[in-house]
Order: C-alpha cells, then sequence, then structure tokens
C-alpha cells in the first residue's frame, strides 16, 4: 500500500481521507469464443490495473486519461456500478466493496455519480420533479409537502425554475439536463460527488455554466469531488489535485499546480503538449508521442506507454515502473523521471 | 476561393429556417480560414455548400461560390464531380462518410488512384503504399489488408486525409476533422494536416466548434453565430483585438491555463431558434452590450479594422459588467 498525494499544504496535520482506493482492479475477460480460448487462451483487458489514491475531505481530484484509459470504469467500481476483480475502496475506513448489498444501500446517499451524456442519463418518461423527487424520498425519506418542497430548492440550487418540475427531460437542453442530473445527484447531500465527463457533450458557452455551477455548489457545501475528464483545462479549472491515467495505471499523481507546472511522467507531458490554446501568442508545440493510445489485453510486463514514448529505454519494457513519490507529494510511474 | 453573400435554407415541418444567412469570405491560395461556431451556428453547412453537397431539405438558395475564377453554384452537375475530390476536397467528423466498410482500404485507396491519376496494378499498390506513407502510418503494408472497423479512430482519420489529398487539391474542406479523437491524437492529426498543408500549397478552410483548435490551425478565423458571420479577422486580431460580444464571450468561457483564479464567464442563455430568431441582431438577448437599437437594426458585416470585419453596432466598444455566476441556460 503506498502512500496517495495530499491535497493539503505541507504544515497542515494529516487529513483522514473521505475515500482511499486500494490496488482497485477491473479486468474483463473479452475472449471471443470457446475455440479462441483453447486455442490462444484467454484474452483478459485489464481496464483498470491496480490503482490507489485518496480523495481528503472537501477536496476536488481530478482523473485525467483518454478513452481506454479506466477512468469510467473507475468510477462505476467505486459506487458499485460494477463488480471488481481486486482492491478495497474504503469510505470513511470502511470497504463498500466488500458489504453485503443491504449494508452498502444507504451508503449510496454519501457518494452520487453524474453521467457524460444528459440525454440518456434521465429517465424520459418521468417527469424532472419525480427524477429528483426519487433521490429525496429514498436517501432522506421525505414525504408529501416537505419532499415538494425540498425537490423545489434543489432545483432552484442549480439554477433552474420552480415550475420546471412538471417538465420532461426532452423538454430541456444539454446544459439544463445536466443541471438536472446535478440536481439529482446532491439532493441527497452525499460527502462524495463523482462527475464523469459531465460538460464534454456540451457547448462551450453551456459548458462554463455547468463548471462554474459545480463550482459555487462545492463552495457552498463543501462535498469532495472527483472529476473525470480528458480535457486538462477543464480540470485544471476545478481540481486540487490530479491523476493520471493511462492503460489502467496511474502513471503520475501530484497538486494541481504542480502537475501544471512540472509534469514529470512523458504522458502527461504529450497530453499537455497537445491542448489547444485559444491564444495564437502561445507556442504550438509538436506531440511527441506517436501512435495510439495502448489498450491492456493481455499485457506484458513493462511500462504501458514505451512503444509511444519519446525517451523509452530497453529497461522500460523488462517490468512495470512502480509509481513512486519523486518530489514531494508528486508521484510519478517511470524510471525515466 | 471568394464566398458571396451565401443563403441556404431548410424546410423542416416547423418552417423554413435560414441556416446560413448571408455568408461571404475570400480565401487565398495557401491560406487557412478557420470557422468556430457552437451548434447550430451553421458552419458545417456552409461547409457542405462549399462542394454543393447540400440536399433536400437543404437548398441553396442564394449567393455566389467563385473557386478560381468559376462560379461553382452555375456549373454542371458533371462539372462540379470533376471539381470534387480533385481540385477540392473534403474531410469530415463522422470518417465512415468516406470509407466503405465492406472493402478494405487497400482496395478503396486503389480504386480512388484509379479513378483519379490513372494508376494500374503495380503501379497503384505502390502508390498506396506511399499514399499512407504520408499520412504516416506505420506498417502500412498491413493496414492496407484492414477493413475500416478493424482500424483505430485516429487511423482512419489518417486514411480519409490520403485519400483527400490523392490528387493534390487546392483546397481541403476539413469539417470537424479532430473533434471525436482523444487530444494526443487529435494533436498528431493538426500536425500532420499543417506539413501536408506546407509540401502541397493547399489553401483549406476548417470548421470546428473549439476555438482552440482552430487558433492552432489556422490563419483567420470566422466566428459565426445563427448562420451568419458575426467577426472575421487573422487570429491576432481576434485574441487582441475582439471586435464582437459573442467571440469575447467565448474566448471568456474557455478555460485555460493558469485560469484557476480567474472564474470562467459563461455567456448567458441559449442559442435562437431559427424558426423564430431575434429581431434585430440576433445576438442582442444574451448581449451584456445590447441596447434598443440592437432588437430593431440588424448590423451589418463591416470592415472596422484593416482585414478584420465584425457584424455589431460597438464593434469593439463594450466591457463587460460585473459578471454574473452562470444562470438559467
Amino acid at each position: 500500500m503506498r502512500a496517495a498525494p495530499v491535497a493539503a499544504t505541507p504544515d497542515l496535520p494529516r487529513i483522514t481521507p473521505l475515500l482511499a482506493v486500494e490496488d482497485l482492479s477491473k479486468t474483463f475477460d473479452i475472449t471471443p469464443g470457446l475455440v479462441d480460448r483453447m486455442m490462444h487462451g484467454p484474452r483478459m483487458l485489464h481496464a483498470v490495473d491496480g490503482i490507489s489514491f485518496t480523495v481528503n475531505p472537501g477536496e476536488t481530484l481530478g482523473l485525467v486519461g483518454e478513452s481506454g484509459c479506466g477512468k469510467s470504469t473507475t468510477a462505476r467500481l467505486i459506487t458499485r456500478l460494477i463488480s471488481s476483480t481486486g482492491g478495497r475502496v474504503l469510505l470513511r475506513g470502511q470497504d463498500v466493496l466488500a458489504m453485503p448489498q443491504r449494508e452498502f444501500a444507504p451508503l449510496r446517499k454519501s457518494m452520487q455519480i453524474v453521467f457524460q451524456d444528459p440525454f440518456s442519463s434521465l429517465n424520459p418518461r418521468k417527469r424532472v420533479g419525480q427524477i429528483v423527487g426519487r433521490s429525496l424520498a429514498i436517501h432522506m425519506g421525505l414525504r408529501g409537502a416537505a419532499l415538494a418542497e425540498r425537490t423545489i430548492e434543489c432545483l432552484v440550487a442549480v439554477g433552474l425554475s420552480p415550475d420546471h418540475v412538471y417538465r420532461y427531460p426532452h423538454e430541456f437542453s444539454g446544459g439544463q439536463r445536466q443541471r438536472i442530473a446535478i440536481a439529482r445527484a446532491l439532493a441527497p447531500e452525499p460527502e462524495l460527488l463523482i462527475a464523469d465527463e459531465p460538460v464534454s457533450a456540451l457547448d462551450v458557452s453551456v459548458q462554463a455554466q455547468v463548471l462554474n455551477l459545480l463550482r459555487s455548489l462545492k463552495e457552498q457545501r463543501h462535498f469532495s469531488m472527483i472529476f473525470i475528464s480528458h480535457n486538462l483545462s477543464v480540470v485544471e479549472y476545478l481540481a486540487d489535485s490530479i491523476a493520471v491515467m493511462y492503460a489502467g495505471k496511474i502513471v503520475e499523481a501530484a497538486p494541481a499546480e504542480q502537475l501544471f507546472a512540472k509534469p514529470l511522467h512523458p504522458y502527461t507531458q504529450a497530453l499537455l503538449a497537445a491542448r489547444s490554446e485559444p491564444d495564437p501568442h502561445a507556442p504550438v508545440r509538436r506531440v511527441e508521442a506517436k501512435g495510439e493510445p495502448t489498450i491492456p489485453i493481455n499485457p506484458k510486463p513493462g511500462c504501458r506507454f514505451a512503444s509511444r514514448c519519446p525517451i523509452a529505454i530497453a529497461e522500460c519494457s523488462q517490468a512495470d515502473p512502480p509509481l513512486e513519490a519523486k518530489e514531494p507529494s508528486h508521484e510519478v510511474a517511470c524510471i525515466r523521471a | 476561393m471568394e464566398v458571396i453573400g451565401l443563403h441556404v435554407q431548410f424546410t423542416t415541418p416547423r418552417g423554413v429556417i435560414n441556416a446560413v444567412n448571408g455568408v461571404s469570405f475570400t480565401l487565398e491560395k495557401g491560406e487557412t480560414l478557420g470557422i468556430v461556431g457552437e451548434t447550430g451556428s451553421g458552419k458545417s453547412v456552409t461547409a457542405f455548400s462549399l462542394l454543393r453537397l447540400v440536399s433536400n431539405p437543404g437548398r441553396i438558395v442564394g449567393g455566389a461560390i467563385r473557386f478560381e475564377g468559376q462560379d461553382l453554384l452555375s456549373l454542371s452537375e458533371r462539372n462540379m464531380r470533376g471539381i470534387r475530390g480533385r481540385e477540392i476536397a473534403m474531410i469530415f467528423q463522422e470518417v465512415m462518410t468516406s470509407l466503405d466498410p465492406s472493402y478494405t482500404v487497400g482496395d478503396q485507396l486503389r480504386e480512388l488512384l484509379q479513378v483519379h491519376k490513372g494508376h494500374r496494378g503495380r503501379e497503384a499498390q505502390a502508390a498506396v503504399i506511399d499514399l499512407l506513407t504520408r499520412v504516416r502510418i506505420a506498417s502500412p503494408e498491413t493496414v492496407v489488408d484492414r477493413f475500416p472497423h478493424q482500424l483505430s479512430g485516429g487511423m482512419r482519420q489518417r486514411v480519409m486525409i490520403g485519400m483527400a489529398l490523392a490528387c493534390e487539391p487546392r483546397l481541403l474542406i476539413a469539417d470537424e476533422p479532430t473533434t471525436a479523437l482523444d487530444t494526443t491524437i487529435q494533436a498528431q492529426i493538426l500536425d500532420l494536416l499543417d506539413d501536408v498543408q506546407s509540401e502541397l500549397g493547399m489553401a483549406m478552410v476548417f470548421i470546428s466548434h473549439d476555438l482552440g483548435v482552430v487558433t492552432r490551425v489556422s490563419d483567420r478565423i470566422a466566428v459565426m453565430y445563427a448562420g451568419r458571420f458575426v467577426e472575421m479577422g487573422d487570429k491576432f486580431q481576434i485574441f487582441d483585438d475582439t471586435l464582437h460580444p459573442y467571440t469575447r464571450g467565448l474566448l471568456d468561457a474557455i478555460p485555460r491555463s493558469g485560469s484557476k483564479t480567474r472564474p470562467l464567464q459563461p455567456v448567458q442563455g441559449t442559442v435562437p431558434d431559427l424558426h423564430h430568431p431575434p429581431s434585430g441582431c440576433p445576438f442582442h438577448p444574451r448581449c451584456a452590450r445590447a441596447e434598443a437599437r440592437c432588437e430593431i437594426d440588424l448590423p451589418p458585416f463591416q470592415e472596422w479594422r484593416p482585414g478584420h470585419w465584425a457584424a455589431c453596432h460597438f464593434a469593439g466598444d463594450f466591457d463587460r459588467s460585473s459578471p454574473s455566476p452562470g444562470e438559467v441556460g
């Protein structure tokens, strides 16, 4: 078990994390059929491969990576939407993955999730009031007038209006639907909000509205957040600390300012260089990483980024590089960092 | 290329909308014009119009599109076909518009080269490998025997670029070619387009909703809103001397490096329904600078500085008053 980055400044006492993920893994068997299995052995996709990190109370962790890195799978593992194949997820010290369903159910109140697609994450046959109200009824036991009143408060808190309770999701724009999804997620007053690419499907001006909303709600209510995105600039706006994922592993983890000021892993450097700024004065950097993101199927030992890495050497392909602190609070999985 | 007063209408069950409502611009040889806009701005329709690819329920109803002196809108379909793919090529966001899923990449490229350049047999095969190498596909000998679905998104995009460049067109129209790709792959493709453009001396019209990407590839940028250009200039003018409030809004709404301390200032409200466009300036309901006049008079798209155009009564003369956090939108 290794230490995970703490967002607090060095002179504050050590805080007990709200969430501690330890060695979490999820492997999918994607062998096409019986004959393939007999002839070539099973094909296993190591979607999430032994990752560890912590989230402190009130902190926002940005989980960053491109498609196939395992960040969305991680979100689903933490909330038990899919089952894990290894590791622990400790919520206030208790392993939520090991609990029986009955014991876990009330904890859903504490960990809520907002998804990327505002069009498929809301039940089209329910009115907005019912969608948000259901969460309140189940997790807070509210009924009748108290339920109705609290539902309206939740909608107003995300910038919608009371009469929206009667409408159906299809009557709203993408940005408004994300607000509804956020209202639903925050209704039971969770300690942890997981936002899986919440603004990626939205237009730029609407993205900004939703990001500002998340930021101000966080300031008011002090919940922790895991913000998942492939867009580093968006993550920079909200995150206190950042973990970069590649092919199922965390390759770098540090407080946000440190990561942007001094990225240590070649993949993080490539991600930063690949950003396109709307500033014509900013120098355009050519991306040094060649090829496509690695898909970790039956991975061989060695760094999974080696085949794309501009500074890879022979040793890189021999053993998995451990995730280690090369500087205070700054961990990297690279033997050349 | 010279586009003058382009008008494209779409007939929908709810009525007729002006998807492109009087767009004009020029493009010099070797130059890249980036057209940026959000959903419903009309940028993709504009792109398709340049190659007369707009079909039912859409129709080009007005304007002129001159390419090297020739008015494309007055050509016969037969002559237009001679231009498409040869002199003017196009690449799309959805790669499968160009690639047939039932044939291998090699077969499709060979056919293309045979038809357009008259290559035969082994010569065609060599030309195919050469093309794939030019778009930086590793191990092209393996890729020729693959079907499109067996390739990753980035590779398919490279194949599509290869196809578009096979005839060394003088103009490439790129409609959101990198939007669906991962960040590092997107950057690779943009670098590739940059190199290829310099090699061929090719002009490009690059369409995207991403102002960062557009800035990276373009010399000049046009900002589009509700079917019209609201601002156009070289990329430094757009950024350093922004004339239109919507452009300013887009710039302020994008999180940038080092922006953590500065709150994002989103553009309030939503894009208009083109069935019931606002009177006067289409942006006025969302504009912090709007006055009574903006509701009545449509501001003309005019040249406020050399080479820098805008459609606003108060071009450049606006100040964002105290921003309010995101509201109903």
